[in-house]
């Protein structure tokens, strides 16, 4: 009961730390391009106002699946983030199994609505996911291979494993779906992607749910390459800062298009968290 | 085959037009293009006004290129009644027409950034935009409809002050210009989207007609400023920006490039302003006959034809836009695209709707 409780309040910090990740995410973007930008408490008030809007349901849809994948999609996250914050040891499985839970909530998102725009967005969610997934669970497995455990610890392994490091980091802007890789929700090709249709408290959690993965994703590679500090908050913080550094890519370039995304997937990130593998596995 | 629309509303897009598109998987196998949404019919109306009243009514065609509006609109009129005008009106709107292709320009290259997802390339080309829409706002009065060519020459005079002002904020936008040409030639990513995007041959590019940047960039030689030299043009020494490759990149950079050289064409008339009255008189009756005009706005050729029986009021006026000629070669273009590509090439030929619908 007692570990419960600690959880339900982590998960709560989860999404106030989504929530003032994405003001102040937008407020240093605008202060990069010359713009004064939005209070860093505006996604709080924009939450806000969503909960008392209507959510309206598109007549061609599937009204079930609609409602619930962006409640379990953002379930999936917060459970990654509790385990692993609290768990002495984590099963590597049931991460990457939790991570690719929330990507297919996303995609189930986006077929749920017949709309040419979300299930484009889907597809291409697809692509995207299928290629930076697997950096990041090679990189995953090159931690657990140094262990010799699928039950992974929290150590620091950025310098024994620099390169899968690097390659979890740029999945990191793949699965957060962030400029150079924002290409399911690419605003002026296919308007919001799989959240298209989305209204009301539904798109609330859309979003809360696409600011999430940030933290949650860098959380992962603070605990498994930079080590887990004694104290909690500066655990915290250290994940905290640590997500703008996804701010300043997203400030500096220009979005890809799905087949350049998934070459640079391919060709780049995958052969990079495999050397980390062969010379993990290697006596 | 699915359908996937884009347009009468759409993020990409500015104002309403639409674009539906047959695609197979990512690939673009026809495209369907539907006009109309913004039609005014502006024509009609200019068959119902006094003719010496019909200027304000071409400014609001468009708001971006409401200067090239104004000074076809008034060459047609002095065409008809013989009226020649004194050399200072003609720099005055030689200057004033370049400002409006600078502040277009960087409007467009800003738009093209914002819909390959460069959002910080795209605050910048509009940050600097507005210092070109404060000088026009110095010289008119007016940050975009600057009421100041009319029949007869234009309505405010540009002095010492007002000049050295305008030669400030070009040389505060030139260095920007050549940082942000760097850039956009440079830049890996831009690099990635917009090369060998939306490929128009020169052939085809003479076969749709288009005129402007868009013929430009597909080396084909047309700028009505050297072809048939109106305002002051004729005494001014500068070049045509043409490009080769005619893909999204080269409609780009021949545009930005087009930038340097109206700084160039603003800074001659500056210098080189003579001396006289800013308005002639002209007589309230229009002679019977066909005529026309054509100017180069920001866009391309745009072009004035004019019916009169006499009288006050003109039988017929018909404008051809620029935008007008470009937009069939879309076609083209869109063939066998990638569908992330559609928006990138639709703005490329930087559509102007209000003044394609009239």
């Amino acid at each position: 009961m007692h570990i419960m409780f600690g959880q339900i309040i982590l998960g709560l910090i989860a999404f106030a730390l989504a929530m003032l990740y994405e003001g102040i995410d937008r407020k240093i973007h605008a202060r990069m391009q010359n713009r004064r930008g939005p209070s860093i408490f505006q996604p709080f008030f924009d939450f806000a106002k969503l909960i008392k809007k209507e959510i309206i349901i598109p007549r061609w849809s599937n009204k079930n699946l609609l409602l619930l994948s962006p409640i379990f999609a953002i379930a999936a996250l917060l459970l990654i983030f509790t385990i692993v914050l609290t768990q002495e040891s984590v099963n590597i499985i049931i991460l990457v199994y939790f991570l690719l839970l929330s990507a297919a909530f996303t995609i189930i998102m986006g077929f749920s609505v017949i709309s040419p725009f979300m299930s484009i967005g889907a597809i291409r969610e697809i692509l995207l996911v299928v290629s930076c997934e697997i950096p990041i669970i090679l990189s995953l497995i090159a931690v657990a291979v140094k262990q010799s455990s699928l039950y992974i610890q929290p150590g620091v392994f950025i310098l024994a494993l620099p390169f899968s490091g690097l390659a979890f980091l740029l999945s990191i802007l793949g699965k957060s779906s962030r400029t150079p890789f924002d290409i399911p929700e690419a605003e002026t090709e296919i308007v919001a992607g799989y959240a298209t249709e989305l209204s009301g408290i539904l798109l609330g959690f859309a979003r809360i749910f696409s600011n999430l993965k940030i933290p949650v994703l860098i959380s992962v590679f603070v605990t498994f390459f930079l080590g887990r500090p004694d104290s909690m908050l500066i655990y915290i913080s250290e994940i905290f800062f640590l997500s703008f550094v996804v701010t300043i890519i997203r400030t500096i370039t220009a979005r890809l298009r799905i087949d350049q995304a998934l070459k640079f997937f391919i060709f780049i990130a995958i052969p990079l968290a495999m050397i980390d593998v062969i010379r993990a596995s290697m006596p | 085959m699915t359908v996937f629309p884009i347009g009468p509303q759409h993020p990409a897009l500015l104002e309403p037009f639409s674009v539906k598109v047959d695609t197979e998987g990512e690939r673009v196998k026809g495209v369907e293009i539907r006009l109309g949404y913004a039609h005014r019919g502006i024509e009609k109306l200019f068959e119902n006004m006094n003719f010496y009243k019909t200027i304000p009514l071409a400014e609001r065609i468009c708001g971006i290129c409401s200067g090239a509006h104004t000074i076809c609109c008034s060459q047609i009129f002095e065409n008809c009644l013989n009226l020649e005008i004194s050399n200072r009106a003609k720099c005055i709107r030689t200057i004033v027409a370049e400002l409006e292709r600078i502040h277009s320009h960087l409007l467009f290259a800003g738009e093209l950034m914002h819909i390959i997802g460069f959002k910080t390339l795209f605050m910048f080309f509009w940050k600097i935009r507005e210092y070109v829409l404060d000088a026009l706002e110095t010289i008119s009065g007016n940050r975009i409809n600057y009421s100041m060519s009319t029949i007869g020459g234009v309505r405010r005079d540009i002095d010492e002050k007002i000049s050295k002002i305008t030669l400030n904020c070009l040389d505060k936008i030139e260095n920007k210009v050549r940082e942000y040409i760097r850039e956009c030639e440079g830049d890996k990513l831009i690099k990635l989207r917009t090369e060998g995007i939306g490929l128009l041959s020169k052939s085809e590019a003479r076969k749709y007609c288009c005129v402007g940047p868009v013929a430009r960039a597909s080396s084909l030689e047309i700028d009505v400023r050297k072809d048939i030299p109106y305002a002051f043009y004729g005494s001014i020494d500068f070049d045509i920006v043409v490009f080769d490759e005619g893909d999204v990149k080269a409609r780009l950079l021949a545009r930005l490039y087009e930038i340097l050289e109206s700084i160039e064409i603003i800074k001659q008339a500056i210098k080189n302003m003579p001396d006289g009255n800013i308005k002639t008189r002209f007589p309230w009756k229009l002679n019977e006959g066909e005529f026309m005009a054509c100017v180069e706005a920001p866009r391309g050729e745009l072009f004035y034809y004019l019916f009169s029986k006499g009288g006050l009021k003109p039988y017929r006026m018909r404008i051809r836009t620029p935008t007008y000629a470009n937009i069939a070669s879309l076609e083209v273009m869109l063939q066998d695209a990638n569908i992330a590509d559609v928006p990138v090439i639709i703005s490329s030929i930087d559509p102007c709707i209000s003044c394609l619908d009239r």
